[in-house]
């Protein structure tokens, strides 16, 4: 069954075809959230606010475009208002980053050097990289995360974003490029 | 390490940082939660921002408050207290001047604030300026200065002599074409 089918009977009251929708979807909503935000517990509220937005203006989508394009919108709408609250700004003020996630994080990493000297340094570079890539300007991370992320076209990341495909691959790219810089500037990989 | 290589790694990283799943009862979560009637969301913003108003209104209100009060300022009272200190040596402030203290008078009773505009001042404030009058020196009687008219004689000199330029013969031209 098509989305467009599943949305039409969610319109009628059929919460099982918005739960598929929900599974359908849920892991492309998720992440969109998780790049917005870059806090599991909250890409989790941001997702689910959401759905429940979707399921409530139900109505109001028209399928001028799918619905997975319809539904990221929302869910960037709603990651970013999050990411704008007060309150989680004042909480990445006090505690700047949950040190679990940072660990599962790099332990999911898991760098395979030849030596363990090797394997530290990698480790490093790569906790670096993640610093580097979390003090971009937020327009240019969204770009590079949401790209990198594998669940999206540049067209929807055009759309979530509101800018043109052009430009987004111009922001990933221009992301690459200041993170290698500023590895650079810390003297992390060797200028040539 | 060449840039491909570190831009894989960019990538690569950038994956793992959205990589998550959202948790097992997410879509139960998500259903249980359908009937649930939008309620206004709670938005610290919207507590935050009107107190946060408040207290710059309160802040602004108490540092301009003496600006506004009719209370004497704090050199007003200075003087206040500027006789008292006099009793105390012995009195000799008023008898210092060979002349009558001048009174002050109604003019300068006037008080100017901060602001420019004048107000008429309180009795308080009138035996404070007549205090500070009487410490001024006696006023100074001084003959006018006489000054001399300065006068502008005739400079004395040879006239310049300007030698007449020759008259130049008119030249007479004729039309063009009269030939």
């Amino acid at each position: 069954m098509s989305d467009v089918d599943l949305v039409a009977r969610a319109r009628q009251g059929d919460p099982a075809a918005f739960g598929e929708l929900v599974e359908r979807h849920r892991m492309a909503v998720y992440r969109a959230a998780l790049a917005a935000l870059g806090s599991h517990a909250d890409a989790e509220d941001a997702a689910q606010d959401a759905f429940l937005m979707a399921f409530r203006r139900l109505d109001t989508f028209r399928g001028d475009s799918s619905f997975k394009t319809w539904l990221l919108t929302i869910a960037w709408h709603q990651a970013i208002n999050h990411r704008r609250s007060l309150g989680r700004v004042w909480r990445r003020m006090v505690a700047p980053r949950d040190q679990q996630e940072m660990e599962s994080v790099l332990e999911n990493v898991a760098a395979a050097g030849p030596t363990p000297e090797g394997a530290t340094a990698h480790h490093e570079l790569r906790r670096e990289l993640e610093r580097a890539i979390r003090s971009l300007s937020p327009k240019l991370r969204d770009a590079l995360l949401l790209a990198q992320s594998g669940e999206y076209s540049y067209n929807e990341i055009g759309t979530m974003l509101r800018a043109p495909i052009g430009t987004i691959k111009w922001r990933v790219s221009e992301a690459r490029r200041v993170v290698r810089a500023t590895l650079q500037q810390r003297g992390y990989v060797d200028v040539r | 390490m060449s840039d491909e290589r570190l831009d894989r790694l960019i990538d690569e990283v950038a994956r793992q940082m959205t990589d998550g799943h959202p948790s097992s009862d997410f879509r139960a979560r998500v259903i249980a939660n359908l009937d649930r009637r939008p309620g206004r969301v709670w938005r610290p913003i919207w507590i935050v921002a009107p107190l946060g108003t408040l207290a710059v209104v309160v802040l602004v209100v108490l540092v301009a408050r003496p600006f506004f009060t009719s209370a004497p300022h704090p050199m007003q009272r200075a003087t206040v207290d500027a006789p008292k200190r006099e009793e105390r040596v012995g009195g000799q402030g008023r008898n210092r001047g060979a002349g009558p203290a001048p009174q002050p008078s109604s003019q300068a009773l006037k008080v100017e604030s901060r602001f420019g505009e004048t107000r008429k001042p309180d009795a308080h404030f009138s035996d404070a300026a007549a205090a500070v009058a009487a410490l001024a020196p006696p006023r100074l009687d001084l003959a006018p200065l006489a000054v001399d008219a300065i006068g502008v004689e005739r400079l004395a000199g040879e006239p310049i002599a300007v030698r007449q330029l020759d008259t130049i013969a008119p030249i007479a031209v004729d039309p063009i074409g009269s030939r």
